[in-house]
């Protein structure tokens, strides 16, 4: 059932970007470091790991993948408070924000990933 | 309420475009290619703002927020270092965190050439 597919799409998306907004809402905090977009794409590359093992095309690896994961982490906000952090002279953190958010995501979903065995 | 719906807008054109897209030659171009063209759109509305408060928590938080993804960029990634594929690996942090990066500031420059006087 195609429909069932992206409903579930749908539904996760719905879902992901709720969280990660309220998140983002009280955790980020302007001129500091934004927690709250780091915490949603750290929890999301995690979760991703755990549930690694879900069939591709199935409709619960288009719930929590592709619609759940997806949207709770965020690339495009990232990329704008590196930006950001730069343009305000903040560039040490700037730095530090970007290559810790690329590392801690492999390893965060690294570690569940190879206990899922996939 | 209207940061969730956008955000379902989001995800589903952002899976679809996935589809669409696909892995020719093993090689994630669709999270690529929806990453990069969503830091550029995001970057460009922060800088010429034309949206009002209510607005920009749907489509910049919301819409974008969703389109782009972290969670298959780090996927992605730790597959190919798991497998070995470590140029391949290395081919695709440059391309989207430097690609990503470029994509954001060509789209500030673009935004500020758009800002209401």
């Amino acid at each position: 059932m195609i429909i069932f597919y992206w409903l579930s799409v749908a539904a996760g998306g719905l879902i992901g970007a709720i969280i990660r907004y309220l998140l983002s809402a009280k955790l980020n905090r302007e001129g500091g470091f934004p927690a709250g977009t780091f915490a949603v794409n750290m929890a999301g590359a995690f979760l991703a790991g755990v549930f690694s093992g879900l069939a591709a095309g199935s409709p619960a690896h288009a719930f929590v993948i592709s619609g759940l994961m997806g949207a709770l982490t965020t690339f495009s906000t990232w990329v704008s408070e590196i930006l950001l952090m730069w343009q305000q002279g903040r560039r040490m953190a700037s730095v530090l924000y970007a290559v810790s958010t690329i590392v801690l995501g492999i390893v965060f979903y690294m570690i569940p990933y190879i206990y899922v065995g996939a | 309420m209207a940061v969730g719906l956008a955000g379902m807008a989001g995800a589903v054109s952002r899976t679809a475009i996935s589809q669409m897209v696909g892995y020719p030659g093993g090689f994630p171009y669709g999270t690529l290619l929806v990453n990069l063209l969503g830091a550029f759109l995001l970057c460009a509305l922060i800088a010429a703002a034309p949206l009002r408060q209510q607005w920009k928590a749907a489509v910049h938080t919301g819409f974008l927020g969703s389109f782009t993804t972290f969670s298959a960029l780090s996927a992605e990634l730790s597959r190919m270092i798991a497998d070995e594929q470590w140029g391949t690996a290395f081919i695709y942090v440059l391309l989207s965190v430097g690609g990503g990066l470029l994509s954001g500031l060509a789209g500030q420059r673009f935004g500020k050439g758009r800002v209401k006087p």
